[in-house]
């Protein structure tokens, strides 16, 4: 009887010590990708060739931050509280990488684009002849 | 094997994870800013090539003043590596340049540069943008 009691212990035992080993293992695989998650900038940019644009456009004419996009007048209105949500390097990618959108669907050399926005028409970044400026 | 034993391997364990983790990311952080290094180094280059092209009068090839339509030239500005753009105006020059190999900070986008140049100022201001 007793030695069954010893038997039973032991297994108990070890089996703790496993459940400690996985509970030590899970924290650190969190951990892990808790951390890569910290690691990365979470900034949204366009992709590097203007051709691929498209879907991205789409998407934020779709969350409302695009409001109207007119191209030939390289003109775009925005929703200013997402803008304000923006940072200073997105914000920078949305107008030059804009700007070379519509110098490609334009056939223009030079990128220009005015950001303006949507409620109070108040220009909120641009690049043209006078520079590049980013509120 | 003892529970000390058990909790030492534990913890070598996760030092090394650690370790290993904390490596892998300083050497993309590394290898991330030796791309744009060399981007803007290129870049430079290519803002040489924009002054020699502005004051160059138009009869010869050259911007007569203005670079306004100048363009880097092909074999330096899209090679295997990166690839960079440029739009000029009458009072300042902007290049963009991207890898085509480094994916940047934001773990999506290749590592993009932007690089004005003043030439009033003789400023060249370069932006990070991943």
């Amino acid at each position: 009887m007793s030695v069954r009691i010893i038997k039973i212990g032991d297994y108990e035992r070890r089996q703790r010590k496993f459940l400690i080993a996985l509970m030590f293992l899970v924290i650190l695989g969190l951990g892990y990708f808790i951390y890569f998650d910290y690691q990365k900038s979470n900034i949204t940019l366009l992709p590097a060739s203007p051709s691929q644009f498209g879907p991205q456009i789409a998407a934020w004419k779709e969350e409302n931050f695009i409001r109207s996009f007119d191209i030939a007048h390289a003109t775009i209105l925005v929703d200013e509280e997402q803008w304000t949500n923006r940072t200073r390097k997105e914000k920078l990618d949305f107008v030059v990488q804009l700007a070379r959108y519509c110098a490609k669907k334009n056939r223009s050399q030079q990128w220009t684009l005015q950001v303006l926005g949507f409620e109070t028409k108040r220009a909120l970044a641009e690049i043209g002849k006078e520079g590049l400026r980013v509120d | 094997m003892g529970q000390q034993q058990l909790l030492l391997l534990v913890i070598v364990f996760m030092i090394g994870t650690v370790a290993l983790i904390g490596a892998t990311e300083y050497l993309d952080s590394v290898d991330q800013q030796n791309e744009r290094d060399v981007i803007v180094t290129q870049i430079h280059t290519l803002i040489a090539d924009a002054i020699k092209y502005k004051i160059s009068p138009g009869s010869l090839g050259g911007g007569g003043g203005s670079w306004e339509n100048f363009q880097p030239q092909r074999n330096k500005a899209e090679t295997d590596r990166f690839s960079i753009t440029a739009s000029g105006y009458p009072n300042y020059i902007i290049f963009l340049g991207t890898s085509k190999i480094v994916v940047g900070s934001n773990g999506e986008n290749f590592v993009q540069v932007l690089v004005s140049y003043y030439p009033i100022t003789q400023k060249i201001v370069v932006e990070t943008q991943n």
